[in-house]
Formats: structure tokens, C-alpha cells, sequence
């Protein structure tokens, strides 16, 4: 008989000959894997990151015995990064939460679900409008949707946020502002066709591992495409990088207006597409007028455009951000260059500034006004850090000043159609956008009698104890205030059980079903496959059955207009099943009803979606899916180009059919470079930068869980360069402080470690409970957004023993 | 504790993936399936994550290793056990 190890060599080898094959493209793609030795194989996407890499998921005897990359999936073709080959193990930390805690007398201790139900709808009942959700882009699609509508649609309040306030909501109104809708034109087919691939702040070799593989694999077939990196700090990416140009903080606003005056001024910029396709715009003079006054800015002329971009030659560019000259001209050669094909991307580099929205909207700006834009390898594309931050923080809209499917809070006339596909009474929905992710944590923080106007708060699939800026402020100040209640729904212990009131363990990723929506529009379904342990629950199943509770309390909320329960599921037969009563909730498939449910709001925006049902045979497709005439259905790669969108104009070539202008025209928008919130200066000399590493996902709740990944990379650090730690006689490794305004922090310094930041800079990774960089960072957040700027402030460094 | 875990190679266009191929096959711990174009599968093992880590940083340190992706992990059921550092695991 086989041996268990050579069955498992056996498999492995089969996978990676498969991704092999799909490499070379040849046409034998698919390698199934042997049967046998008992494995069930399923397919879902990665429980981490926004590439949606696709996995198949090996169960035996009720448990995930191995992962490898689906070959069937087209975002990553049979291979996963570090991360993903151990998503398995990320369900197996021996302290998962496994029954409901509530804190007495300072300590968590163990109750029944019907205690913590009871005690969550009592703690709503008594205070409705003091209550707020604050959510995540790790919510399933089905799971945000529930809670959207629990509380926008029965508790009439619009206190909810997602965690992608925090790295995704100056790409969305970045989108907005640019093309009257959000998310990328694009999708990752532009990396197989870019000729120049253009990483703003992005370092995808660790952020993105597979996308930036697929590029790498480009140039193993023989193809040319030239790689630049354009950042604050040189990392992996760098090292594959045909140049890279290392800019000051906060100036990239520069480098791209740079751009912009060099193809006006060379009169290189494309005035066909300009003319058919934009219009121009700036910040309006009068930002107060309207709430939607920022996203609509004002109008101005070309010849106003032109003037504005005026000061921005080569020179002066070169003094704001300290790229040389030559390095702008070649940026605007590239650009004024109609034969090749650029594509742009960007994560957090762009989007966690306090001017992170006109970040977005510069670059968007570049590829219009240049005409690269509209065809395979020509686009602006924003890449997502979290697995569903478009699916569900987006599209579903749990965003305290959106509806689902693009609607918006302040527009009536969305409020009513929401209110129609939700069965509820006319004005059921409140008017009144709730509170972002940055107000709500402080008012939750705040003590009722000096203004903080939230009392309890229940965070669902998020850490905010960690990832929260200034954290001794939006998160720790909680402490010491009874009548302020924190309620936790994840799977481990974090920072953020360490404040909370009330403790609900969850089922993850495959202990549940699932569907979750990439960063290239791609909605991914799949289903459950092993049990959650203990008493672990769906966090979907804790909302309605609080929902419930609360109905049977009496709060008319939880009605609709028929009187009839807001989550009243039936089964295929038309009868309703209690899906709040915890052993009948997988009597139907709870998702799909959902699902279905949801799918109802997609076309206003044109981000269709399909039936369930045909998510469950694919490995993701791209919205807006539309249904042909032989009755199947089909995802579009390029959104607003005729070629590939079914909903531009025929003949129209190029359509931005959801235009802020009301004339099928994007944006191109003017906006000055402007300066950091906070600069170093002679107390705190240094700027501080914060973001991720490979082998942890954010917050390092579930990866430091498994014994690889926290073995490769053990604990967070500073990284500084080599000679300001001479300077101040620092050895590498050694324990420094790190200081700003807010806080401070000991850690090793890191020297020529894995990213080396120029002199003045330092870096620390935020993936360690134990050593927190959110102690350090500050709160202020981008106007338009509300997105707080992770990306730089000022601090200072001493040595360990030098300070008490 | 046996783990194994299915890589794909990418090798330059210029290098001589023979010479790449010797250097996998000599080497104990190293299992290298049929070469297409640029790209070598191969299946590493080792008795812990410190070996598979050594491997794993060895091929890319290869003449001619451009890139290491992995397809495949497999691990045992004693392997669920997480570090023990976790600051708010114990309270
Ligand atoms: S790149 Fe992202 S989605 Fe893909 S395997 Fe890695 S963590 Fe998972």
C-alpha cells in the first residue's frame, strides 16, 4: 500500500506540474488530483488577501488536511503565495474561541448563546439609536447584507462601517468622483497585456504575491514589459524593477501633475479622447455648499486645467518630491506614447493619505488625459488589501453613507427604492448618513455627557483593537467606562476582546458558506466543508438571530410593512424555516436566499450580478454578468469600452454611461500637491511609514497562528536606514524607541532588512499584538474620504535605556 | 512531522535549466517533475519548517532561479498547534 507521505508527494507533485503546464499554456491544464486516501476536495477563495486567489480545499475526517492552488481559476492559475498554501491552517489555532464570554467583574467568563442574544437585544432595545455595527471586507457578501439591513432597514440608523474605511474608501471616492460609479474599469487581464506596469506605492511582490508572479512570468516567456516602481521606501518589488523612483512622502500628487504639465506642454496628451470622453474638474470653492459638494467639485476649462498645471515642470517637480527631472520626462515620454500600453496600480500608497482621494483621481487623470485607457493592458487599477472589500464593504454598500448597489443614504429617491426591495414603510430609512469608521470609534470613545453619542458598539470579523490609528485615543480611552459596551464576534482572542464586554466565537471561511468579491469585480462562492469547533457560529446566523430577538421584544423595526419578520427565508418550497434558531439555520442554504435577495440591487449601477447557482460552477466571475440569449451568463473584463461592456452605446467606443456629468464623460481632475498633516521636524525628525509583510495578513490575528508563518517572520521591528542608525549608534536588532505625538513603542531596528527606507524614514510592519505601531499614528483623515493617513507622520528614535 | 509542499520554478530565459535541474536532483529532500519551457515543478519534504525554509531559500538561490511559487501544501494533523506568544490568549 502507498505511503501517506508518498500519496502526499504524489499530490504535490501533480499540482505543481499542473501550474507548470498552465504556465507554458499548455493546453492539458487541468491535473486533477489523485484519488484516494480519503481527501474530499472542495474549491473557495483564499481566506486572505483582495487577489482572490482560488483554492482547493483538501477535508478528512472533518477536518482541512491540505491546500493547494486551483488550476481551474484564472486569477492564479494553480499557484498561491505563502500565505494562502497555509490558509488551512489558520482555522487550527489551539485557542479558538469556542463559546460566548461575557465579561463580570473584569473577567470573561463563559455564558450561553441565549444569554449573549438576550443581552445584545437588551443593550439595542435600550438605546437604538446609540448602537452601531462596525464591520469588515472579511464579511461574506451575505453576511454584510444582513447586517446592512438589520440596521439601515430595521433599526433605521446608519451607524455601520467597514473596516475598508480604512484602506479602501479613498479608491471608492476616488471612482465616484472620476466616473460616477465605483470600482476599476479593468481587471487583472490588463497585467498580461501592459507593456509598462506602473506601481504607485505598491509593493505587490509582498502585498499581492500572485498578481506580481503573473508579471514576473511574463518575462520568463520571453515578453517585454517594464516594470517601475514608484515609492517611499525600495522593497521586494523593487528589486524586479527596471527603475524606481523614490519620491518624498506626500508628493506623488506632484510627480503625477508632473505628468500632466509635460503632455500638455509637449502637446502629447490624446485631444481626441479629451474631447469625446472628458471633462475637467477641481476642488469646489464652497466645499460646505452640499454633502456631495467634494465629490463634485466645480467645473474649469481646459485652458484653466493648463494653467493650473502650469508650475509643475520637470524642475519644480524634482524639488517637491526629489525624483530628478530626467525621471519626470521619462514618466511623460511614456505616457505621450500611444503605441505601448500602461497600466497603473495602487493599494494603500494612495489611498491611506489625508489627500489619498486626489491621489486617485490624479491618476485616473493621467491615463485619460494620455488616452491610455479603454483597452487590455491601458488602465488605472486599484488593488484591494482585504478578500471581500469590494464584494461586501462596496457593492453591498455597508458604508454608513451608502445603500446597497451604489445607492446613497442622502438621495430619496434611493432611500425609497431600498425601501421597496425591502418590503419596509416609506421612510423607514433613516435620511441622516451614520458615522465613519474614525467618528464612530470616537464617539464610542467619548463619555455620553461630553458628546460620544455611541453607547454600544458590536465589531464583527475585524480587529480593531490593533488596526485602528492612534489607537490610545479611537480605541484604548474605552477603558474605564462602564456604561460603554463592546461586543466581539471573531474566532481568537485579539487586542480588541481585551476591551470588549461580550465575546461571540464565529465559524471561518470554510466552516461556513461564503461569497466574497475581489479586487477585479470577480464574485466567489463556495461552501461549507468542516465544522466550526465548539460553539462556534456564522456571524450571519448572530445577526438575524439578534434581529429576531428583537422582534420578539416588540421593536416594530423588525418588521416589514406585512408585518412580517425582516428575515423571514423560505425553502424551495415556499415555507418558512427559523433560521434564527441555531439548529435549523443550515436547513436551507441561508446564502443563497440572501444572496438572491441582494442580487435584486445590482443593476442599478450595472454591477449585475448572477444567480447563486451559477457562482457555484465557476471559479468567480466579473460584474456586470449578463445573461445571453442561449441563456448563459456572461462577466465583462473591461467595463465602459464597446468591445467587452454590453452596456455601452453601440458605436459610442468609449462610454462612462454613470457620468458625474450626465454626458457619458469622465472626469480629468486638477489638485495641487499639497502638505503632510504632520512633518518631521527638529523634535521628531523622521518620518514613519506602516503597512504589511508577506507572511502576515494584517493584523496578524490568524497568520501568527500558524507555527510557518510566524516562524518566518517571529515579531515586528523598525526598519531604518544604515546610516542614521550609525549615526546614532545603533547595532541592527537592537531595541529602540520609537516616539510621535501620540505614543510610543519599543522594537528591534532592522538595517538592511527587507525594505530599506532612505535616510529620514522608518518603517514598522502592524502585524504584532505585542508591539503595536498604532500606539504611533495619527487620526487625521482624508477630507473627502474619511480614510485616516497610515502612511506618515512624524516621530523621533532614542535609545532603549536612554529613556525611562 | 513529515511536510511536503509542490513548487513551481521559474528559471531565466538565457539560463541552461539543465544545469538547474542537476543541482534540484542532487540534492536530498528534492523531488523534480517534467520541465515545460522556463518552468520546473518539483516537490520538496523535510522533517520540520526549519528544513523546508532551508530548501526553500536554497532553490532560489540557484544560478538561473528567477522565482519560487508554491502549488501545493500538504500537513499533517500535529501540526495545528500555534505559537504560544499570543498576548491575549491567556487572560
Ligand atoms: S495572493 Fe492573496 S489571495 Fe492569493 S494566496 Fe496569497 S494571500 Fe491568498
Amino acid at each position: 500500500m502507498m505511503q501517506r507521505r508518498e500519496f502526499n508527494k504524489m499530490l504535490a507533485l501533480a499540482a505543481a506540474s499542473a501550474a507548470v503546464r498552465a504556465n507554458a499554456q499548455s493546453p492539458a491544464r487541468v491535473a486533477p488530483a489523485p484519488a484516494g486516501d480519503g481527501i474530499a476536495w472542495d474549491k473557495a477563495p483564499c481566506r486572505f488577501c483582495g487577489t482572490g486567489c482560488h483554492v482547493r480545499v483538501g477535508v478528512k475526517n472533518g477536518r482541512v488536511v491540505a491546500i493547494e492552488g486551483d488550476q481551474l481559476a484564472d486569477v492564479n492559475k494553480g499557484l498561491l503565495c505563502v500565505k494562502g498554501y497555509h490558509v488551512g491552517l489558520a482555522l487550527y489555532g489551539k485557542d479558538r474561541l469556542t463559546q460566548p464570554l461575557l465579561r463580570r467583574n473584569g473577567v470573561l467568563e463563559p455564558i450561553s448563546w441565549e444569554e449573549a442574544i438576550e443581552t445584545i437585544a437588551q443593550k439595542v432595545m435600550a438605546a437604538p439609536a446609540q448602537f452601531a455595527i462596525y464591520g469588515s471586507g472579511q464579511w461574506t457578501i451575505p453576511e454584510g447584507y444582513a447586517a446592512n439591513k438589520f440596521i439601515k432597514g430595521g433599526l433605521s440608523s446608519n451607524h455601520i462601517d467597514p473596516n475598508a474605511r480604512l484602506c479602501m474608501a479613498s479608491a471608492v471616492t476616488g471612482f465616484l468622483s472620476v466616473y460616477g460609479v465605483d470600482e476599476p474599469a479593468g481587471c487583472y487581464d490588463d497585467l498580461d497585456k501592459c507593456d509598462v506596469l506602473l506601481m504607485w506605492g505598491n509593493n505587490m511582490a509582498e502585498m499581492h504575491p500572485v498578481l506580481f508572479s503573473r508579471v514576473i512570468d511574463r518575462r520568463t516567456r520571453g515578453e517585454k514589459v517594464t516594470l517601475i516602481d514608484l515609492g517611499t521606501r525600495r522593497t521586494r518589488t523593487t528589486e524586479f524593477c527596471d527603475h524606481y523612483l523614490e519620491f518624498r512622502p506626500n508628493s506623488d500628487l506632484a510627480i503625477m501633475n508632473g505628468i500632466a504639465h509635460l503632455l500638455i506642454k509637449k502637446n502629447t496628451f490624446d485631444p481626441k479622447f479629451v474631447e469625446k470622453f472628458c471633462n475637467f474638474r477641481q476642488a469646489p470653492k464652497d466645499p460646505a455648499a452640499s454633502p456631495a459638494a467634494p465629490l463634485l467639485g466645480d467645473p474649469m476649462s481646459f485652458a484653466e486645467y493648463k494653467a493650473a498645471l502650469e508650475p509643475y515642470t520637470p524642475e519644480h517637480v524634482e524639488k517637491l518630491s526629489g525624483v530628478p527631472a530626467e525621471k519626470i520626462r521619462l514618466l511623460g515620454d511614456l505616457f505621450a506614447n500611444k503605441d505601448i500600453r500602461i497600466t497603473s496600480t495602487w493599494c494603500m500608497g494612495f489611498n491611506q493619505h489625508t489627500r489619498g482621494t486626489n491621489a486617485n483621481r490624479l491618476c485616473h487623470g493621467i491615463h485619460l488625459l494620455s488616452g491610455h485607457f479603454g483597452r487590455p493592458g491601458d488602465a488605472p487599477t486599484s488593488l484591494t488589501g482585504q478578500p471581500s472589500a469590494c464584494g461586501t464593504a462596496r457593492e453591498v454598500g455597508t458604508l454608513c453613507h451608502f445603500l446597497p448597489g451604489g445607492r446613497l443614504i442622502l438621495n430619496a429617491e434611493h432611500r425609497k427604492e431600498t425601501e421597496k426591495l425591502w418590503n419596509l414603510p416609506e421612510g423607514r430609512i433613516n435620511p441622516k448618513i451614520g458615522h465613519h469608521t474614525v467618528l464612530m470609534w470616537e464617539k464610542f470613545c467619548t463619555p455620553a455627557d461630553k458628546g460620544g453619542d455611541i453607547r454600544t458598539l458590536w465589531v464583527q470579523v475585524t480587529n480593531p483593537g490593533q488596526s485602528l490609528p492612534n489607537l490610545n485615543k479611537l480605541f484604548k480611552a474605552k477603558a474605564g467606562q462602564p456604561e460603554k459596551f463592546l461586543i466581539v464576534s471573531d474566532v481568537y482572542r485579539t487586542a480588541t476582546t481585551e476591551l470588549a464586554d461580550l465575546v461571540l466565537p464565529s465559524a471561518m471561511w470554510v466552516e461556513k458558506n461564503g461569497m466574497y468579491g475581489n479586487s477585479e469585480r470577480r464574485t466567489q462562492q463556495w461552501f461549507r466543508m468542516v465544522k466550526p469547533p465548539g460553539d462556534a457560529r456564522d456571524d450571519a446566523w448572530q445577526m438575524i438571530a439578534v434581529a429576531r430577538k428583537l422582534h420578539d421584544l416588540g421593536h416594530a423595526g423588525m418588521k416589514d410593512k406585512d408585518g412580517r419578520f425582516l428575515f423571514a427565508l423560505k425553502n424551495d418550497k415556499g415555507e418558512e424555516v427559523p433560521v434564527w434558531e441555531w439548529p435549523r439555520y443550515y436547513d436551507i442554504n441561508v446564502d443563497k436566499v440572501l444572496f438572491e435577495e441582494y442580487r435584486a440591487f445590482s443593476r442599478y449601477k450595472h454591477k449585475d450580478l448572477a444567480p447563486y447557482d451559477v457562482y457555484v460552477k465557476s471559479r468567480g466571475l466579473r460584474w456586470p454578468v449578463v445573461q445571453q440569449p442561449d441563456g448563459t451568463w456572461r462577466e465583462t473584463k473591461f467595463r465602459f469600452s464597446e468591445f467587452d461592456d454590453p452596456y455601452v452605446k453601440k458605436g459610442a467606443e468609449i462610454q462612462f454611461y454613470h457620468s458625474v456629468t450626465k454626458d457619458d464623460k469622465a472626469l480629468i481632475w486638477f489638485a495641487p500637491a499639497e502638505r503632510a498633516p504632520e512633518e518631521p521636524d527638529a523634535e521628531f525628525p523622521f518620518w514613519l511609514c506602516t503597512g504589511r509583510v508577506l507572511e502576515h495578513w494584517h493584523t496578524g490575528s490568524m497568520t501568527r497562528r500558524v507555527p510557518q508563518l510566524h516562524a518566518a517572520m517571529p515579531h515586528a521591528y523598525v526598519e531604518m536606514h544604515p546610516e542614521d542608525a550609525r549615526e546614532r549608534g545603533f547595532a541592527n536588532g537592537e531595541t529602540i524607541v520609537v516616539k510621535t505625538r501620540r505614543g510610543e513603542l519599543k522594537l528591534p531596528v532592522w538595517v538592511d532588512g527587507r525594505g530599506h527606507p532612505p535616510r529620514g524614514s522608518l518603517f514598522i510592519p502592524f502585524f504584532d499584538e505585542r508591539l503595536m505601531c498604532n500606539d504611533l499614528t495619527i487620526d487625521a483623515v482624508d477630507p473627502i474620504s474619511k480614510e485616516p493617513d497610515y502612511k506618515k507622520c512624524a516621530a523621533t528614535v532614542a535609545r532603549a535605556a536612554a529613556t525611562p | 512531522m513529515a511536510m511536503v509542499s509542490g513548487l513551481v520554478i521559474s528559471t531565466a530565459r538565457d539560463c541552461d535549466i539543465a544545469a538547474v535541474q542537476r543541482a534540484l536532483v542532487a540534492r536530498e529532500g528534492v523531488t523534480v517533475g517534467k520541465a515545460e519551457a522556463q518552468w520546473i515543478p518539483v516537490v520538496i519534504e523535510a522533517e520540520d519548517d526549519v528544513g523546508m525554509r532551508e530548501l526553500h531559500d536554497w532553490i532560489g538561490t540557484i544560478k538561473g532561479v528567477e522565482y519560487v511559487d508554491v502549488a501545493h501544501v500538504n500537513f499533517d494533523e500535529d501540526q495545528g498547534a500555534s505559537p504560544d506568544d499570543h498576548q491575549h490568549s491567556a487572560q
